[in-house]
């Protein structure tokens, strides 16, 4: 065990004395200032970092449990950062006790004088596994069940459950187990949240913006699970300082990387090849995490799947983490991402083109606690980029960019009973988009919108079983029009009592740029990043609510429903000629739904089934719809309109081998039928029929009327661990889509052919993790 | 109950087992048309597409389709032929074509017909002729600039009414003259008049936005600009040549069936001509409306 400690007499004399942040801490007082009233000078207060002692993680979940000599108690639980705050502290001597399951518990007496402000870092050492202890941290971690106000917590361990054709655990694997999660096929990279479209959900790495986080082949992101620490991912409801997004936030902090020791891994599989190194760069003080993934399919998988796959993705990512001094941690995350291929079916008529699309970000988070301020502070800032592509590599047809600085500082403290988070941000996105090929206006230009916005969020604890958050937001755009400036108003309820849970919540959200793509064609996932005019920012407002429960402390179960109502959403608009179309069509919606989940821990089975029910719809309003079909506001279930779906996943271990089977069922998505095609001309005036131009035309049916099949397909991954000396094998043999399930990606209406989704693949995976 | 829950079971499987997709509504309709009889004319020609089940270059083979028109008031036949015509972007088309002299006030009966049997049909009446004449204008009228047009008869439609105007612009120098044309559509302007109707050209409210067009252009300068020449082009149709939406515009009417008289079939089968009728304004007017007179 590694115990840090510091008594603050006189706090500056340990503070780091580089300018920079000397600059940042003044900005913090003022911004304290700004903010909350403070008279803690009669109270003391402690805080600090909670790491891993093998290798210096930051450990989430930790209990901090402060015993005065009367028998009082307070405690506190460390964030994903593992940093814990207990405030307004009475003078007395108390006993710290800080515990953890899988860990040993450490405590210690403390004498607290009025004005103390004691940073108390704390490194716990992992207890050898008991059989018990397993399936306890099994409960503690898993979060299959585990909803609460539409957010879900999800670990690595989580991901690696999960049969994927690798070794390695995947966040969008994960993702499509999700009962509110619509994945369009198994490429294109297009998630659809909760009735939310992918450009309405926002992902967020250490937080960087990433605007394309998923790969062109389905099972896999710019996020491994090597990489990842926690993933908070708020389908509904969600707070601040989250904005910029009407449906969704998946939000994803890295580890920092090992800061004892070296470690490593080499992993290769017939879709993607891996490896990731990490270790200290200076002792305990500051240490690297660096994964690097390069797509092999048209090198190994598609030589015996039979499909073409020309597809090629990989990403890189690096993260430098340091402490500095005792009361502050410094990162620096940077991330790149690439993918190219083709999408769809070739055909004598229809000569398909290369998409293809790069993501690139970097950011640095500080995050101190202030010596002498009892609050919690991280300032971010980051630059974010994509930018997607259609046609040849050298000489796209069309290509669309989105990049930008953010720039936040994020506060958090404690006062009394009440948790408050309050902040600032600035973010200046810039879009360009050059649009060639077939569109109907050839160029949208480039635009940027600057916006700045303040939030505070009180978190009030009003009884032990009870607490409330409150948030509020201002956002402003300097230098648009008035009417663009708007607030936000969120909020969450949540109660609990033994092992029953219910949760509320509602929030409005507000976005301010979109991405546009066509979605008459699955295969199509071009996406134009677009400016909202700016009278009409895209909106909504979600409304849930949920109950959890455990019948048993091996069982989990929970339902949760929820509302989403959307208003001025930009949609492409809908036409009758057979080629993308960048012209907007204004739409509202609504999405609603509830999921059942239920999850079960035994001491040689782990599983869970989870169940959603969704309904989305559309109104679009244009006039020619009028014309066409007798009303202005055309009614339809957009193509991610999934209305049932379920998943089973069930892992267990027989004789040192992790065997895990994943079920997935969905029921078919609305298509547009196709009555016929033929050709077009305005006919405006007496024309010369020997030489006027015209277009070809699609006879469409209502939109989105038809369904198509439903979705269903087996996985079975069967995993077995070999330690060495210095390192430790891992071998894997799956089964992708089992029983050869032929599930539909892509439905070319104008050809009538089909593209399916992977056959029976097996799957032979090995990973290497040297230590 | 079990029965129930075992019917309902199987139902689900049978549903989730399902592989087929239909991405089809049957359609008895065999052809879309886009045709013209003009009265002016005495070449007549109607362009076919057939309605296919998938998206295809038209190729330059021979075309399914006998294409006849009937004289309803004398019951004369005639069979249309077929010519295959290159697009200036490379697509074949078919334009079947047959050479008569409409008259005025007849009817026509169009039938496009495959040799299964099936067939689209549409009719025609041709409209009669109109004479245009270019009126004095007022120019007493100091504030406006004015210039009246009779369009003589009553035909049932005016599709269009293009007014052309053609221009020279200059440099800030007065030199360097560049040509323009700028065309307005006045359909639906023209106001009813004895035996006809008038059409009133607002040579004011057109320079304001010529004045735009030559504001974008670097090489003139947009205060010099001078009047040479209108042409008014005004395009008659039969009683069925009438917008749903009062214009015509191609995302309104791209929709099949949203401007269509074809039974069985799509598109638009009318009779229709057009008469032009070119002027120059009064010196007075044209100043007045803002032109340069070089």
């Amino acid at each position: 065990m590694v115990l840090y400690l510091v008594h603050h007499g006189n706090p500056y004399l340990i503070l780091s004395t580089s300018l920079w942040s000397l600059k940042i801490k003044r900005l913090l007082f003022i911004l304290l200032f700004l903010g909350v009233n403070t008279s803690f000078a009669q109270t003391a207060s402690i805080r600090g970092f909670i790491t891993d002692a093998e290798d210096g993680e930051a450990l989430a979940g930790v209990n901090v449990i402060l015993e005065s000599d009367t028998g009082g108690l307070r405690g506190s639980v460390t964030n994903s950062d593992g940093i814990y705050n207990l405030t307004r502290i009475p003078s007395g001597i108390y006993v710290i006790r800080f515990s953890f399951i899988a860990y040993s518990s450490w405590s210690d007496t403390l004498t607290f004088r009025a004005g103390d402000r004691l940073n108390l870092n704390l490194a716990l050492q992992p207890k050898p596994a008991e059989l018990d202890e397993v399936v306890v941290q099994a409960e503690v971690e898993t979060a299959a069940a585990r909803i609460t106000a539409g957010l879900q917590t999800v670990s690595p361990r989580d991901m690696d459950l999960i049969p994927t054709p690798d070794v390695s655990g995947d966040l969008a694997s994960f993702l499509t187990t999700l009962p509110g999660v619509v994945a369009l096929g198994d490429r294109g990279g297009q998630y659809y949240i909760r009735g939310g479209e992918p450009s309405h959900n926002l992902t967020l790495l250490d937080g960087m913006h990433i605007y394309q986080p998923y790969h062109i082949l389905g099972f896999y992101s710019a996020f491994p699970s090597d990489i990842i620490h926690q993933a908070d991912i708020h389908t509904a409801g969600y707070g601040a300082p989250f904005t910029g997004r009407i449906s969704s936030v998946i939000d994803i902090k890295s580890r920092n990387g090992n800061k004892r020791n070296y470690s490593g891994s080499l992993s290769v599989s017939p879709f993607i090849s891996s490896t990731q190194i990490e270790g200290p760069l200076i002792y305990n003080k500051l240490s690297f995490l660096t994964s690097i993934r390069q797509s092999v399919v048209e090198q190994v998988a598609e030589r015996y799947v039979s499909q073409d796959m020309p597809y090629t993705f990989g990403d890189a990512f690096l993260k430098l983490h340091g402490q500095i001094g005792s009361n502050s941690q410094l990162s620096i995350s940077a991330m790149y991402t690439h993918d190219r291929g083709t999408i769809g079916l070739q055909s004598a008529d229809r000569i398909l083109e290369e998409i293809g699309w790069r993501n690139a970000a970097v950011g640095l988070r500080y995050v101190v606690l202030p010596r002498a301020l009892p609050f919690i502070a991280e300032v971010h800032l980051s630059y974010s980029f994509l930018e997607t592509e259609q046609g040849p590599a050298n000489d796209p047809v069309r290509w669309s960019q989105i990049s930008g600085f953010q720039y936040a500082v994020h506060m958090n403290s404690f006062y009394q009973r009440t948790q408050w988070k309050w902040g600032l941000y600035w973010r200046a996105p810039q879009v360009i988009a050059d649009l060639g090929g077939l569109f109907q206006d050839p160029n949208f230009g480039k635009s940027r919108r600057h916006k700045a916005g303040l939030y505070v969020e009180p978190e009030f604890y009003i009884t032990s079983n009870l607490k409330t958050r409150v948030t509020a937001i201002a956002e402003l755009f300097p230098g648009q029009e008035d009417g663009i400036n708007h607030i936000e108003a969120r909020f969450r309820s949540i109660w609990h009592q033994d092992e029953h849970e219910i949760s509320i919540g509602a929030g409005w959200y507000h976005q301010e740029i979109f991405g546009l793509n066509d979605r008459r064609d699955a295969a199509n996932i071009f996406t134009s990043w677009r400016s909202a005019p700016v009278e009409d920012l895209s909106r909504s407002i979600h409304a849930l609510a949920g109950y959890r429960v455990s019948p048993f402390p091996w069982m989990e179960v929970s339902v949760e429903a929820y509302y989403k109502l959307l208003d001025d959403l930009f949609i492409a608009e809908w036409t009758a000629y057979p080629r993308f179309t960048s012209q907007l069509q204004r739409a509202d919606g609504r999405a609603m739904g509830v999921e059942f989940r239920s999850e079960i821990r035994r001491e040689k089975f782990y599983g869970y089934i989870n169940y959603g029910l969704s309904s989305v719809r559309y109104t679009s309003k244009q006039p020619s719809a009028e014309l066409w079909y007798g009303s202005e506001n055309l009614d339809f279930r957009p193509p991610h309109d999934r209305r049932h779906q379920l998943n089973v996943v069930a892992t267990t271990r027989i004789a040192s081998i992790d065997i895990s089977a994943r079920w997935n069922f969905g029921s078919g998505r609305p298509f547009t039928q196709v009555y016929g095609f033929d050709g077009f001309l305005l006919m405006d005036r007496a024309l010369n029929l020997f030489t006027a131009p015209d277009y070809q035309r699609v006879i469409y049916g209502e939109p989105f009327r038809a369904l198509l099949p439903t979705y269903h397909r087996l996985d079975i991954s069967l995993e077995r661990e070999f330690s060495l000396n210095n390192f430790s094998l891992t071998m894997q043999l799956g089964v992708i889509n089992v029983y050869n399930r032929r599930n539909l990606f892509a439905l070319d209406l104008f050809t009538s052919e089909r593209n399916y989704q992977l056959p029976v693949v097996p799957v032979v995976g090995l990973r290497v993790d040297l230590d | 109950m079990f029965r129930v829950v075992l019917l309902t079971g199987l139902i689900v499987t049978v549903a989730a087992c399902s592989e087929t997709v239909d991405t089809r509504i049957p359609l008895d309709n065999p052809y879309s048309l886009y045709g013209i009889i003009n009265p002016k004319a005495d070449t007549h020609a109607v362009r076919i597409f057939e309605i296919t089940n998938n998206i295809t270059v038209i190729r330059p083979d021979p075309l399914d389709a006998t294409v006849m028109t009937t004289q309803l008031s004398n019951g004369k036949t005639l069979i249309w032929r077929d010519s295959v015509i290159q697009l200036e972007n490379g697509n074949y088309r078919h334009v079947f074509w047959s050479v008569f002299q409409a008259s005025v006030a007849e009817t026509y009966h169009l039938t496009v017909k495959r040799s299964d049997g099936a067939q689209s049909e549409a009719m025609t009446t041709v409209p009669p002729p109109i004479a245009l004449e270019v009126l004095e204008p007022d120019t007493l009228r100091l504030r406006q600039a004015i210039m009246p047009l009779k369009v003589m008869g009553t035909p049932p439609a005016l599709p269009r009414i293009d007014v052309e105007y053609t221009l020279v612009g200059y440099d800030e120098a007065g030199a360097n003259p560049v040509f323009k044309s700028v065309t307005f559509n006045y359909a639906g302007l023209e106001i009813p008049d004895t035996d006809g109707s008038l059409l009133n050209i607002d040579l004011r409210e057109d320079y304001l936005k010529i004045y735009d067009v030559f504001d974008e252009d670097s090489q003139v300068s947009p205060n010099i600009i001078d009047l040479r020449e209108i042409l008014v082009t005004v395009h008659v149709g039969d009683h069925q040549w009438v917008s749903p939406v009062g214009f015509f515009d191609e995302n309104f009417l791209v929709e099949p069936g949203s401007f269509s008289n074809v039974e069985n079939g799509f598109g638009f089968f009318g009779s229709g001509y057009s008469e032009s009728i070119s002027f120059r304004p009064p010196r007075i007017l044209i100043q007045r409306a803002g032109f340069q007179v070089q």
